[in-house]
């Protein structure tokens, strides 16, 4: 498929930072793959426009599954082509709790968080623990997330599953609260010490940390696992703060805009290029495929994290 | 099918966009206004979101093409790119939050640079089902509307009140606008998904004309 391709081309493209210095080689490799694409798009654009869906993932993987398999390696890094196919779980085994926290043990390893988590001096629970005075410092963040966490994975949403799964968390306090207390412990992390200041909560990520939650069974490695997907294995600046906010996600919007520019003869307007770049990359990237694409393919794809740190 | 044929029979086409902070209501406006119902267990919105509608004011068949954008600050720079060539924008504030209703203005300086400079704005005070939490008052935004040259309305996204007149009102005023010859339809320029055939430079102009829309 061209997807992990694409998005490895992609991935190159964005770790230099600008759509032109991309290698020639790669441009000319790439240039068949987005004439597919690009062929693949227009259909789904055709369809689009009888549409009234304010629900842009959904339109995209109803018309155009291969579109939304573009993104299977939007969670970029310098990724190599994933194998085809890709290897998906069964739904027994997602709403299996021991095959699940299996599979969470391993992404702790392969992404560095057991890393952070053995050589952090602040624990978890420090972090998720507001000084006096850290409410009115970290406001925006805070109730922001506060209004998020409810919202997040909701019932009426794309895939039901994750709603199941929640609900099934035995969290002390519900998974509300540890799903706050990941975010929040996220943020002053984020905010404070040598990372300083870069990197922000981005109205998304409460999704990656549900997820993370569903398969870790406890807030202190989804923490773990969420900080290492942040820090670690997404593009830099992809949750930065303003000015500047998402400038790596909007450098790959930027890349994919390119590639349906030069290679796309003119059939996308730049307004089209600009929406079409904005789903794979922003809507898709950002909360790292959770509940854009269904949850047996998002975990397929997060199993291939060790080839990105 | 026919109802599907129908569907896409329109004068003209406005693209409008709908901004205001995070958790005061686009998205379950958007929806009210489309699907006709609340949207129960709605999520944040991710980047931006787009619907569609044709709507019948002063004897015309107007679809609307609707941007609802994220409303956390952080958006705003990918938000940003979808003002551009809107006819008309939504302000939303929710009147239980004070501090959406405060962040007001700098929406509104938002929408003025990056829209069209004659875009047609209207403030709407969302939650007005919530009479006991409210923060501002009908007479309060009222004021600062008129005081800003911009149209006002509040609404409930969740009972439906005042949504439909929303977008009514906006559509009203830039159909106005075009029949005084303050507007030319074909200058206006669409976002995405319009299916029509593309005209003028890499700027991004699409035609907006009657029933050629080759969709």
């Amino acid at each position: 498929g061209f997807g992990g391709l694409l998005w490895a081309g992609l991935a190159s493209g964005a770790a230099q930072c600008r759509p032109a210095a991309l290698r020639a080689p790669a441009r000319a490799a790439m240039a068949a793959l987005v004439e597919r694409c690009c062929a693949a798009l227009s259909r789904w654009r055709a369809q689009a426009a009888r549409s009234n869906s304010s629900d842009l993932i959904e339109l995209a993987s109803a018309r155009e599954p291969r579109l939304v398999g573009g993104c299977r390696a939007s969670l970029v890094g310098a990724a190599p082509p994933l194998p085809q196919p890709l290897r998906e779980p069964t739904e027994a085994q997602l709403r299996d709790g021991a095959w699940r926290r299996s599979r969470a043990a391993r992404w702790m390893e392969v992404c560095g968080a057991a890393v952070l988590k053995r050589s952090s001096r602040a624990s978890f629970r420090d972090y998720a623990a507001l000084e006096p005075g850290g409410r009115e410092l970290y406001k925006e963040a805070i109730e922001t997330i506060e209004r998020d966490v409810p919202r997040t994975l909701p019932g009426s949403f794309r895939f039901r599953l994750w709603r199941d799964l929640l609900g099934e968390l035995r969290t002390s306090g519900g998974y509300e609260e540890a799903l706050r207390d990941i975010l929040v412990a996220l943020v002053r992390r984020l905010q404070t010490g040598m990372r300083g200041g870069q990197r922000g909560y981005t109205q998304g990520m409460s999704n990656i940390a549900a997820a993370l939650l569903v398969f870790a069974g406890d807030a202190e490695d989804a923490f773990w696992l969420l900080v290492a997907l942040v820090e670690r294995v997404a593009p830099p600046d992809f949750y930065a703060e303003p000015p500047g906010a998402l400038n790596g996600a909007l450098v790959e919007a930027g890349v994919v805009s390119f590639l349906l520019e030069h290679t796309g003869a003119g059939r996308f307007s730049a307004d089209e290029r600009a929406s079409v770049s904005q789903i794979l990359t922003v809507k898709m990237g950002v909360p790292f495929l959770v509940d854009c694409v269904p949850p047996a393919l998002t975990i397929a794809i997060w199993d291939h994290i060790q080839g990105w740190t | 099918m026919a109802s599907e044929k129908e569907k896409d029979q329109y004068d003209y086409l406005f693209k409008f966009i709908i901004i205001g902070d995070a958790g005061a209501g686009k998205s379950c406006l958007l929806h009210q206004f489309i699907e006709n119902r609340y949207k129960k267990g709605s999520s944040h919105t991710i980047g931006v979101e787009f619907g569609s509608k044709i709507i019948h004011v002063g004897g015309r068949n107007i679809k609307l093409q609707i941007w609802d954008t994220a409303g956390q600050e952080r958006y705003r720079s990918v938000t940003r790119s979808y003002y551009r060539g809107a006819a008309g924008a939504l302000i939303v504030y929710d009147i239980t939050n004070r501090d959406s209703y405060n962040h007001l203005v700098n929406w509104l300086q938002d929408a003025r640079t990056l829209a069209r400079a004659d875009t047609s704005i209207i403030t709407v005070g969302n939650k007005c089902d919530m009479k006991d939490k409210r923060a501002v008052t009908f007479l309060e935004a009222s004021r600062c509307a008129q005081e800003n040259d911009i149209l006002f309305l509040e609404t409930s996204a969740l009972t439906g009140e005042g949504v439909e007149d929303v977008f009514i009102k906006v559509a009203r005023v830039i159909l106005n606008k075009i029949e005084d010859g303050l507007i030319d339809p074909n200058t206006m320029v669409s976002g995405t998904h319009t299916g029509s055939q593309r005209i003028g430079s890499d700027s991004g102009g699409e035609a907006m004309s009657s029933k050629t829309c080759s969709c």
